[in-house]
């Protein structure tokens, strides 16, 4: 009866060990799902169509055909130029939105009257959507009655109206400079919000032992807000990357695709031509591309050992 | 400090959220009422419309409230979606088998859905239909045919006209009309005064800019079509190509604004509206636009010119055809839809209320279309002396061309990083390569 007892106890002892051992997988199981029905099963279809030949106007003739559509995007002759202003796009927007908001986090990192206000103000850009950004300096750029034109022509640097967003070759700068204003608010939010846990104390110590302002910068800032810095440049990198409104809207990519990068190269010509195997191929080309550029960033960086002074 | 900071950032963001919520309701409103009319009912259609807008929404709806009280047992649910992501919409839609039973198409869509048998003929029909004889030889010509089968209703159809600014017209002595495309040119010319920012067309260098090029390289060639008889592309003809180069000589020559290279639809109609072009080659929706923006007096809308041999090389397109999914389960209730909003009195409303020309000949005499600005369109429909020159809308690769491929190639030549002769020749090729596997699939047409 007690040797019954015990082995009975001794099996449920088991099954509660068993249940123990995967219960933390059982409640992880809903989480899961749903990656797995969000993010996983989308990323296999569209690996999956980047090897298949899909147009929308051609259903009957759906099919696997290996590795033509990465071929068909590598001889496409207007590449070059596109990734080209690819790269552009991407140092020109993120390097001079960083300097900016840096510029902009480090003067509103000293209390003054209305800073409330004035920080409401200055984020604004980031809270307005892009296409009326995109609208706005359209219109600012324009040849007629555009802002710049005006200022240009009474500060007597040009005499006859400039059609910035039809210049063959530079027809992107304006589309920089709108994309430049529109990120700006991103860093600074970010960056003052890392300044703001730097301990006023280490300023003082510095003070007492005679550092200078930019010693102060770049010997203690710096280094304590480096996880920020890193993880914004980062991800700022990979928005700007994969971002298309602005150009859409002011330029359409033109004239011959002086203005086009990456994304909004694809959205066009996919948009127009329906071949959804095309755009997966893209996409994934993409996916590798910023997958590498993360992997080489955090380890240039040292991103794992940041913030230890 | 930080609090006032926050206290800003969420109330921007209550506002932002007030906002959706508030732009939300609207359309689950309108959801409402349809569930609540949908219930207890025999038979339920599904209609989508891809030009919504409050107005057309408004006026859709009560003609289905119409057919709904005419046909008691059959409750149609009126579904929307907008215009620049249609083509996307019911190309998905089909392809996932979950199409609406009826569905409005433009003609530019209709030969690739009805290959892809998304949608099914309505011959059997059309033939049966009652009113086939009243309609207009525009409406019998139309694209709404694949492989010889109609296959869609046309609403009403849109055309092409000339807008132009009378005012500037009178200040030059010009006759307010432009006749023929010898005047096209011509006037264009004396309206651009670059000094005041005045130039004589609302240039298209966008998508499907390539489409009005490729409209006087067929009344320049008397050609009804882009092709030849062998398939080959008008282009590569010498007075094809003396053509193309007349007419993209209008932005060269300075006779267009220079921003005009990258302008589509929205920049064009404003570039007329604000002042900076004389002449805008348009469709009809514009008049709604110009008559709120500009002032009575300064404007007009005239016939497209006619070519040296006297004929109008135009073409007509329909926007919104009713066409029948392949998969609904109830055709007989899905005709008597199309065919009550194909009837008569509904298309003579539906053209007025649209400014578009009805597909009914006894429609057209209404005093409506044979005054102002809409008579500019009427006039060309009604002239005896008209070619039906369009779009190659069959090639399932057209819009691919026109949105891309052409656009890309033009603005290259526009900003003088290629030639004329490799332009053209890469244009030609590319149609030709396209119409010669159409040609090989479908030897008949």
């Amino acid at each position: 009866m007690s040797a019954a007892n015990l082995s009975a106890n001794r099996q449920s002892g088991k099954r509660k060990k068993l249940f123990r051992r995967f219960e933390p997988y059982l409640l992880l199981l809903p989480a899961l799902l749903i990656v797995v029905a969000f993010f996983a099963y989308p990323l296999g279809s569209s690996l999956r169509l980047a090897f298949m030949h899909y147009v929308l106007f051609e259903p009957q003739n759906i099919k696997f055909s290996g590795l033509d559509n990465f071929k068909s995007l590598l001889s496409d002759s207007v590449m070059p130029k596109v990734l080209l202003n690819s790269a552009l796009w991407i140092v020109s927007v993120v390097s001079l939105q960083f300097v900016l908001g840096f510029a902009l986090a480090v003067a509103l990192n000293k209390p003054f009257r209305g800073k409330g206000a004035y920080q409401a103000v200055v984020f604004l850009p980031w809270a307005v959507s892009a296409f009326l950004i995109g609208m706005i300096f359209k219109w600012m750029f324009s040849q007629r009655n555009g802002l710049i034109n005006e200022l240009l022509m009474n500060l007597g640097i040009i005499h006859k109206p400039v059609a910035f967003l039809a210049l063959s070759g530079t027809s992107i700068i304006p589309v920089i400079i709108a994309m430049i204003w529109y990120g700006v608010p991103f860093f600074g939010i970010m960056i003052l919000a890392a300044l703001q846990s730097v301990p006023h104390e280490m300023y003082e110590a510095a003070d007492i032992d005679g550092a200078g302002r930019v010693r102060q910068l770049f010997q203690i800032t710096i280094p304590y807000i480096k996880p920020t810095i890193v993880l914004t440049l980062l991800l700022r990198v990979i928005w700007v990357f994969n971002s298309a409104d602005l150009i859409y809207i002011m330029t359409g990519g033109g004239p011959a695709n002086s203005s086009d990068n990456l994304p909004s190269y694809m959205f066009n010509k996919i948009g127009y031509s329906t071949d959804f195997g095309q755009a997966s191929a893209l996409g994934v080309f993409m996916l590798v591309v910023l997958t590498l550029y993360t992997i080489f960033f955090l380890r240039i960086t040292k991103f794992r050992e940041a913030g230890d002074l | 400090m930080k609090r006032k900071w926050l206290l800003g950032m969420s109330v921007l963001l209550l506002m932002t959220v007030l906002l959706a919520a508030c732009g939300g309701n609207k359309e689950n409103e309108t959801n409402g009422a349809n569930e609540g009319a949908a219930s207890g009912e025999k038979v339920k259609l599904t209609y989508l419309d891809p030009i919504p807008s409050p107005e057309r929404t408004a006026f859709m709806q009560d003609m289905i409230k119409k057919f709904e009280a005419e046909n008691p047992n059959i409750t149609v649910e009126y579904m929307s979606v907008p215009w620049d992501e249609a083509n996307k919409k019911w190309m998905t839609m089909g392809a996932a088998g979950i199409l609406p039973d009826v569905i409005s198409i433009d003609d530019t869509s209709l030969a690739g859905m009805a290959s892809a048998g998304y949608i099914q003929s309505l011959q059997p029909f059309y033939d049966k239909w009652d009113q086939v004889g009243n309609l207009t030889e525009a409406a019998k010509q139309a694209r709404n045919k694949f492989k010889d089968e109609v296959y869609a209703i046309p609403d009403a159809f849109l055309l092409q006209g000339l807008f132009i600014r009378t005012d500037w017209f009178k200040e030059k002595g010009l006759p307010e009309s432009i006749d023929t495309w010898e005047n096209y040119f011509d006037y264009a010319k004396q309206l651009t005064d670059d000094s005041k920012g005045q130039y004589g067309i609302s240039f298209r260098g966008g998508a499907n800019g390539i489409i009005r090029a490729m409209e006087y390289v067929m009344a320049a060639t008397h050609s009804d079509s882009w092709f030849d008889a062998d398939g080959k592309s008008i282009l590569y003809k010498p007075e094809g190509k003396e053509a193309f180069k007349r007419f993209y000589d209008l932005y060269l020559n300075g006779n267009s604004p220079e921003e005009s290279i990258n302008w589509g639809f929205n920049e064009m109609v404003q570039g007329f509206m604000t002042g900076q072009a004389g002449i805008l080659n348009q469709t009809p929706e514009v008049i709604a636009v110009a008559q709120k923006n500009m002032q009575e007096g300064t404007w007009n809308v005239v016939p497209m010119p006619k070519a040296d041999d006297g004929k109008r090389y135009i073409f007509w397109g329909f926007t919104a055809a009713y066409a029948m999914s392949s998969n609904t389960k109830h055709e007989g209730e899905a005709w008597k839809l199309i065919s009550f909003m194909s009837s008569p009195e509904n298309n003579l409303a539906y053209s007025k209320a649209n400014t578009s020309i009805p597909i009914y000949a006894e429609n057209l005499k209404d005093p409506f279309f044979s005054e102002g600005p809409i008579a500019g369109y009427a006039g060309s429909m009604a002239d005896s002396n008209i070619v039906f020159a369009g779009p190659p809308s069959y090639l399932t690769r057209l819009g691919e061309f026109t949105g891309t491929y052409s656009v890309q190639e033009t603005q290259l030549y526009l900003t003088g990083s290629q030639d004329l002769d490799t332009t053209v020749k890469n244009l030609a090729d590319w149609l030709t390569t396209e119409q010669t596997a159409y040609l090989k699939d479908n030897p008949k047409s």
